[in-house]
């Protein structure tokens, strides 16, 4: 009897199984093709590469070639905007949400409604715009526009995150009591906030970087060529020519692909659990 | 649920209305913040270094990357020689060819300028037409242009209610076919017998597609004909296309003749021609999806026998790279007018480069292009280009690299743009220019390929839409 | 939610008014932050696009009417799609077995790679002369297989094929992380009372996550309004502009045709229906009960 039920359970399992990594892993499969594919075979339609190649990655990585000639400087550049974004988001984030939620001042709604119709802006409807304002403070071309135009649009999502869990890991009357013994507001954030907020600091922080790494139009539209070009920018960039060299476009995209991936991996279970804090308590 | 869970913790202080609506406090604050907000954007910018540097000292240069490194490398050359002669700090960046429209319009919105723009697919005429642009007459001056050219920096302000000159010309290009030899040959055809009347070229290429594929088993197609809305390759080669069948839009002087009843239906020949190529299979079916490399990348990899395409980049870009595979391609005019009355006039189209009429550094900017198209310099970044760009300057035209050339490609070039010419469309109106930007080639062909329609109607549409463009941009 | 200004003290209240001022130095860098690069630029968008000329001649064009279309289409079918299949994938990924959490570690690669090779690996899978699926589909024997992004119907599909395939993981990583936070007291005594399978499902499960599926559906609606990806990279809004939505419209009327103030109008286009979806998320947000 169990027999049956099981495989009457398993074999539909296995069937959706199989479908999801199929659906997965067919771009990634094609990505990973065309990185091992010379590039003679690259519009070959084949279905798997005849004669494959690391080359492609050995060129990334040792900048040889006219589009990966500055592949370090143009990670590095993503590095530094993503780690820039995070860390300005964390901070700019969990004060707004302490001085918010837990300082609870009368005008506290208004910001927080304020933020959250931002957090739902479409970034591509303000890019034109958030152009114009860049060039007005003059950080037009610089990283620090890229940095705080990412900023100002992730922060509400953080700060709905912060509230949302703090509300039900820290409760006020650690705060009373902390107060109640001379505690500064400032040392109740540093002594007991922050602390107790680590898992969700590790999810924002995370979706901050993520967000920043992937960036593409404000990217193209905020910085300038050359020395502070980001990888997006730099990648679409691989398809104007004669003969794209979609090759060692993937083998690119490959490496660039990693950091996060690392990231998830790394930290896959506070990302769950930090994004979704509070959210189905009944 | 309870209070202490609601998101930031609303509650204390709450601003709303018991029914969720925004009280009128909340709303005056709203617009406090608003007013806040745009009082302190002006303030911190007061403040801020300004990020276009007004320093006369330094000349920003945005260029249009080239397709070949060599290219670019000419153009930072020359700008570092001008930097050493004039004393002056060139900021030279460059653009990929789909980025610098996109940075130029965003600098003109922005009103921070660069001083110099060279971008291949920018709205010049646009620009010169709402009074964006310097008059820069003294750099025209300085050099002896083709006719053309200068013709074809000679744009129409609005704002000052008259033409003037308003762009320098960089190059010029025109639309030559291509065709893989070796693929004729795999065929079991002549290449060296190829018909020039219109017929007989076009049966030519049809029956080699199908002996190519019976005799290689590869699936390839006679033509690679640019149909989509985002590539400009449709523009250039819809407008050979129209001037062979003598549908002539635009009038000498920029006016719209396409609502002449004897045009209209030249244009709807010449649009029922790329039409048949297209239903016929005698084209891959992803024309109409292609962007500007798509026709390249097809050609490269001997997915297509033949194709019309704007300068000489596909033999370019592998005669450094691979000379035997250089060596099949062979470079060739149109054939004949269908009508049988002679050569397909050659589309000539002018690149060119532009100083704004705010940007910071004006004087140095023109002095920078004055620089750049001294006969010298030009050639020196035309031969970094491998000759893919035809010059502007009689004196560049009359050097043995393109006046008498050993390049069988550039040879075909030359005669081409010395023989009879007319200017592209695209330079020659801002109306058109503007309609065309649109999509309207690949609109016009999309109709009768994907969705049916006739010829005529698609015709109908085109000059429909051209009349519309010449009412928002009327003069010019 | 229950307070009103009418009701002046409450649990903690007299505590917290105490320091409000205290919240100032706080909250300060957000809202500077909020003010310049928040409501600076939106204001300076709304003055872009404030001639109606530009809005009387966008409803004369039919590749904008389109792209209202394309856009609902997009918006109503992607989102919908993706996050009833998230809702069941999450009930999937809950057996918590080696074999689905590795299952689960690749599915969720899509959301790892970056948007931009992701898509343009779709784009180059389907080019109808050397793209993967084709060359797959004659080797099974299908002898004329589509080509697929020359035509409106698979073009379109497949940029919101593509769009699921990148934002399905995330999605199903929330409704996930709700799943498993539901105490599994609930499902122990719902057994007792014999509710097991879709039974389980629809009275104990489902009105469990309602609160955060309905909250995704409008954030990821909302999102998916200026998605500009997907479309771009995957179709590149042709053929003929036929699958042009409204970001990649804005976006081309704005650059590539030289006319910012006509972008800007497709963009601000989407506010009668993005102003009221806003005020519904931020009501939901606020008082998520």
């Amino acid at each position: 009897m169990t027999g049956r039920r099981s495989w009457q359970v398993r074999l539909p399992q296995a069937l959706l199984g199989a479908v999801l990594l199929i659906w997965t892993l067919m771009p990634v499969y094609t990505m990973a093709m065309l990185a091992l594919s010379p590039q003679s075979q690259v519009f070959s339609g084949h279905l798997y590469p005849h004669t494959p190649t690391v080359q492609n990655f050995v060129d990334v990585v040792s900048q040889r070639g006219e589009y990966v000639g500055a592949f370090w400087l143009q990670m590095a550049n993503s590095a530094v905007t993503a780690i820039g974004t995070t860390v300005l988001v964390l901070l700019v984030g969990t004060l707004a949400a302490f001085g918010i939620a837990r300082l609870r001042p009368r005008w506290g709604s208004f910001v927080s409604n304020a933020a959250l119709a931002t957090y739902v802006i479409p970034l591509s409807f303000v890019s034109i715009p958030l152009y114009k304002v860049m060039a007005t403070y003059g950080l037009l071309g610089t990283r620090w526009s890229l940095v705080l135009a990412m900023t100002a649009f992730a922060s509400p999502y953080a700060m709905w995150v912060f509230s949302q869990h703090s509300e039900t890991a820290i409760s006020h009357e650690l705060d009373e009591s902390a107060r109640i013994d001379g505690a500064s507001s400032w040392q109740i954030y540093l002594r007991i906030y922050l602390p107790l907020m680590t898992p969700v600091l590790v999810a924002i922080g995370i979706y901050a970087f993520l967000l920043a790494w992937n960036e593409y139009l404000l990217a193209f539209l905020l910085l300038g060529s050359g020395s502070t070009t980001t990888m997006p920018v730099a990648l679409s960039d691989f398809l104007n020519t004669d003969n794209p060299p979609w090759n060692s476009f993937m083998a690119a995209s490959l490496f660039y692909a990693l950091p996060p991936a690392i990231l998830y991996y790394l930290f896959r279970n506070k990302i769950t659990g930090g994004l979704t804090a509070g959210s189905v308590k009944e | 649920m309870n209070d202490n869970e609601s998101v930031f913790g609303g509650g204390a202080g709450d601003d709303r209305a018991p029914d969720g609506r925004m009280s009128r406090r909340s709303l005056l604050k709203l617009g406090g913040m608003a007013l806040g907000g745009a009082a302190l954007g002006p303030t911190l910018a007061a403040c801020g270094s300004g990020g276009g540097g007004s320093s006369s000292n330094k000349v920003t240069v945005w260029w249009n990357s080239g397709f070949y490194d060599s290219e670019n490398q000419a153009v930072k050359a020359i700008a570092e020689d001008f930097g050493k002669q004039s004393g002056m700090k060139v900021d030279l960046q460059f653009y990929s060819t789909d980025a610098i429209p996109t940075k130029e319009q965003s600098a003109i919105t922005s009103g921070v300028l660069p001083d110099v723009v060279m971008a291949e697919n920018g709205n010049t005429s646009t620009y010169a037409y709402q009074g964006k642009l310097a008059d820069v007459s003294d750099v025209v001056s300085s050099q002896q242009f083709t006719d053309g050219a200068t013709k074809a920096v000679h744009l129409f302000n609005s704002k000052a209610g008259k033409a003037g000159n308003y762009a320098v010309p960089v190059n010029q290009f025109t639309v030559p076919m291509f065709f893989w030899k070796d693929m004729l040959t795999d065929a079991g055809s002549d290449p060296s017998s190829i018909p020039d009347d219109w017929d007989g070229f076009w049966q030519y290429f049809q029956s080699a597609q199908g002996s190519y594929r019976s005799k290689t088993g590869k699936k390839a197609y006679a033509v690679g004909w640019p149909m989509s809305t985002s590539a400009g390759d449709t523009n250039y080669d819809t407008q050979m296309m129209l001037m062979a069948f003598g549908a002539m839009v635009l009038d000498d002087n920029g006016g719209l003749k396409a609502d002449d009843p004897q045009i209209k239906a030249n244009m709807a020949k010449a649009l029922g021609f790329l039409g048949d190529l297209f239903k016929n299979g005698f084209t891959p079916k992803d024309v109409v999806n292609w962007d500007d490399s798509g026709n390249n990348t097809a050609f490269l990899n001997k997915t297509i026998i033949l194709t019309p395409n704007g300068s000489l980049s596909i033999p370019g870009s592998i005669k450094d790279k691979d000379h035997a595979e250089w060596a099949n391609i062979v470079t060739q005019p149109f054939p004949n007018k269908p009508d049988g009355s002679g050569p397909v006039p050659a589309m000539a189209q002018v690149h060119n480069a532009v100083v704004f009429e705010d940007s910071p550094n004006k004087k140095g900017g023109m002095d920078f292009l004055k620089f750049f198209v001294k006969p010298e310099n030009t050639l020196k970044y035309l031969k970094a280009g491998h000759g893919r760009w035809h010059p502007v300057q009689e004196q560049v035209l009359s050097n043995p690299y393109f006046a008498d050339s050993d390049d069988p490609n550039i040879k075909v070039s030359t005669a081409m743009l010395s023989g009879a010419t007319q200017p592209a469309w695209l330079n020659a109106s801002v109306a058109y220019n503007h309609a065309a930007l649109q999509g309207l080639w690949g609109k016009a062909i999309g109709q009768i390929v994907l969705q049916n329609q006739s010829p005529e109607s698609a015709a109908d549409f085109a000059v429909q839409q051209l009349k519309a463009a010449f009412s928002t941009y009327p003069a010019k | 939610m229950t307070a009103t200004i009418s009701a002046p003290v409450r649990r903690g209240r007299p505590f917290w008014r105490g320091v409000s001022m205290n919240a100032v130095p706080f909250v300060v860098p957000y809202v500077v932050m909020f003010l310049l690069l928040v409501v600076y630029p939106v204001g300076y968008g709304l003055y872009l696009g404030h001639a109606p000329g530009n809005y009387r001649s966008l409803f004369n064009n039919p590749t904008y009417l389109r792209s209202v279309v394309n856009t609902l289409l997009f918006v109503g079918i992607g989102v919908n799609v993706k996050m009833f299949l998230a809702l069941l994938l999450s009930g999937f990924f809950a057996i918590q077995r080696w074999w689905s959490k590795a299952l689960l570690a690749v599915f969720l690669l899509p959301w790892a790679i970056p948007a931009v090779p992701g898509f343009l690996s779709i784009h180059f899978m389907l080019n109808g002369q050397w793209g993967f699926i084709n060359a797959l589909l004659e080797s099974l024997g299908v002898s004329h297989p589509p080509v697929w992004l020359i035509s409106y119907g698979w073009g379109f599909s497949a940029a919101v094929v593509a769009y699921i395939w990148k934002w399905l993981p995330f999605w199903t990583l929330i409704l996930l992380a709700a799943r498993t936070s539901i105490s599994s007291d609930v499902y122990e005594a719902a057994a007792v009372d014999g509710a097991v399978g879709v039974r389980r499902f629809i009275h104990i499960t489902f009105p469990l996550l309602r609160n955060v599926y309905i909250t995704s559906v409008l954030l990821s609606t909302i999102w998916t309004l200026g998605n500009y990806n997907a479309i771009f990279f995957v179709t590149g809004g042709g053929p003929i502009d036929s699958t042009q939505v409204f970001a990649t419209l804005g976006i081309k009327y704005a650059f590539q045709v030289g006319d910012v103030n006509l972008g800007v109008a497709v963009a601000l286009s989407a506010l009668p229906v993005l102003v009221p979806l806003i005020v519904l998320l931020v009501r939901r947000l606020r008082s998520s009960s």
